[in-house]
């Protein structure tokens, strides 16, 4: 069940822009840097470092993958 | 049923809901199943129940007759009905000044921290979701609260920052006045529009480096938009709790927020406007007698300055809409109505509107925000000490002043400034005087002609006339 919200997409009636949605883990304080690190790690640093997560655990994220 | 509903022009974005005006002149909601859901949510928490007792929240009720609903067009199918309160008069982000726009913030913010306490959130978080009553701003988006879904961050946060966030800083760093912008566009301005404005010095200002600089970039970069970042950000941690710490570091950003205007134009005008102390009193006088005369229902006080006047007709007025093309005057006048408020039941809201430069219709078909006029004529207008302003200073013809006012079919109380006035002269230095139409004479019969004088007064300088002329 945890996985079914966590997975719900967010549905706005207009573009709420993706760097829009990634700033607000930056600008939540010290927690949000956790969030902002971990979210970096599994979608951005697999193109940069090996033992990063792998394209295709991180297939789940790509966007073109939302139905 | 199915009867055609009277679609407000300003509300089409949200398929969930659109605003109508139904038979009686009410502002009503119709609404999705969906949104119906929420609101039937929303209305039940103490913090959307405390807002509305307050007015911090437009005043709402859920209709019982559902016969308003129809199909006008295929896809259209409403499932309820909301009535909501009225405002007195419409007005846009684009003519509120500086303390208008970080009020309005402030209001945003403190609604949404509220609404997140009961796992509710903001689905957007534009500055148009806010009206006033007088000096007091007002949330009039009602659907846009509705169930907060855990992991998911603001929606609203990127418009929040177009149109509040980045128009303050650019009016409290750089100096810039922020109502053309939003006037040149509805959407407000960009992250990296805002970021190109940012000197270097300016990026060590609370608040640039992340929601301006770092925004920008984001915003910019490919490897985030190649990802579905709410299912990243979920899985990463994301807590409303982050979004809670965001709206308290954007409350303290934007109530730190001041704008350090040197003395404009118009705003020491009434100090430096050359009235003894008994034309001033005779002036007032005058225009009391002559708001006394009868219940007003809407005035204008365009040229307002101070306010001295509006607050003056909000004697026996419902509403006054005080307007003036100076920014700082307006700020001024807001402040001194948050201070001191008009008595009564009368409210009084300032707007910035220049009448050479008006709010026209903006946005889509042009009609998406209203022009001025298509707000509510006013039944009384008041054009005091600006006849010179506009005829010598801007170049209008007296003739198409006159016939723009008498257009408006609203009373008047005006005052014209002889070229023997110390004002007219200041104006007139370094200009050829080519206005032989700027005199007493021509002005009073051209008033005669398009209005019934009823009243007028010269003032002991000798200098200043006032009328009060009735509408035809």
């Amino acid at each position: 069940m945890e996985n079914v919200v966590l997975m719900t997409p967010l549905l706005a009636y207009f573009d709420p822009g993706s760097g829009s949605l990634v700033l607000q883990a930056v600008v939540g304080g010290a927690a949000g840097l956790m969030v902002f690190a971990k979210y970096l790690w599994t979608t951005a640093a697999p193109r940069f470092f090996r033992g990063a997560p792998k394209p295709s655990e991180m297939d789940q994220f790509s966007s073109h993958q939302v139905s | 049923m199915s009867v055609v509903l009277n679609y407000e022009s300003g509300s089409y974005r949200d398929r969930d809901g659109r605003v109508f005006v139904d038979s009686e002149g009410g502002i009503c909601r119709a609404l999705s199943a969906r949104a119906l859901a929420e609101w039937n949510v929303v209305r039940q928490t103490r913090f959307f129940a405390a807002a509305t007792a307050t007015q911090r929240v437009v005043s709402t009720e859920t209709l019982l007759d559902t016969s308003l609903i129809s199909d006008e067009e295929p896809t259209d199918h409403w499932a309820g009905v909301l009535r909501h309160a009225v405002v007195p008069f419409v007005s846009y982000p684009f003519e509120w000044s500086f303390g208008m726009l970080q009020d309005a913030a402030l209001l945003h913010l403190e609604l949404l921290e509220q609404a997140l306490g009961e796992d509710i959130t903001l689905k957007d978080g534009t500055a148009y979701n806010v009206q006033w009553y007088g000096s007091r701003p007002v949330f009039i988006d009602v659907p846009s609260f509705e169930r907060h879904i855990p992991g998911q961050p603001w929606a609203g946060y990127r418009q929040f920052c177009q149109t509040f966030l980045y128009p303050l800083l650019l009016n409290a760093y750089k100096n810039i006045p922020f109502q053309p912008w939003l006037r040149g566009c509805l959407e407000g301005i960009t992250p990296q529009q805002c970021r190109n404005l940012m000197s270097c010095r300016d990026f060590f200002r609370r608040g640039v480096l992340s929601h301006v600089w770092l925004h920008s970039q984001l915003q910019a970069s490919r490897v985030v938009e190649e990802v579905d970042n709410t299912r990243a950000l979920s899985a990463s941690g994301f807590s409303k709790e982050l979004i809670r710490a965001n709206v308290t570091g954007l409350q303290r950003l934007i109530r730190g927020l001041r704008w350090k205007a040197s003395a404009s134009v118009w705003s020491g005008y009434a100090d430096a406007n050359g009235y003894t102390p008994a034309d001033r009193q005779a002036k007032e006088s005058f225009v009391r007698r002559a708001v006394q005369t009868q219940r007003w229902s809407l005035v204008w006080d365009i040229g307002c300055n101070t306010g001295v006047y509006s607050r003056i007709a909000a004697e026996n007025a419902d509403r006054v809409v005080a307007m003036d093309a100076d920014y700082l005057a307006i700020e001024r006048f807001y402040q001194s109505l948050k201070a001191t408020p008009q008595p009564g039941t009368a409210t009084i809201l300032p707007l910035v509107n220049n009448l050479v430069d008006p709010s026209m219709g903006l946005g889509w078909r042009g009609v998406e925000r209203k022009a001025l006029v298509d707000r509510g004529r006013p039944d009384l207008t008041l054009c005091l000490a600006l006849v010179h302003h506009l005829v010598i200073g801007h170049g209008v013809p007296l003739h198409e002043l006159l016939t723009w006012l008498a257009g408006l079919r609203t009373n008047l109380i005006i005052e014209f400034v002889s070229k023997a006035d110390p004002m007219v002269q200041r104006l007139l230095r370094g200009r050829r005087d080519n206005y032989a139409d700027y005199e007493p004479e021509v002005f009073e019969r051209l008033l005669s002609e398009m209005f019934d004088v009823v009243q007028t007064e010269r003032l002991s300088s000798g200098s200043r006339t006032l009328y009060f002329a009735k509408a035809r």
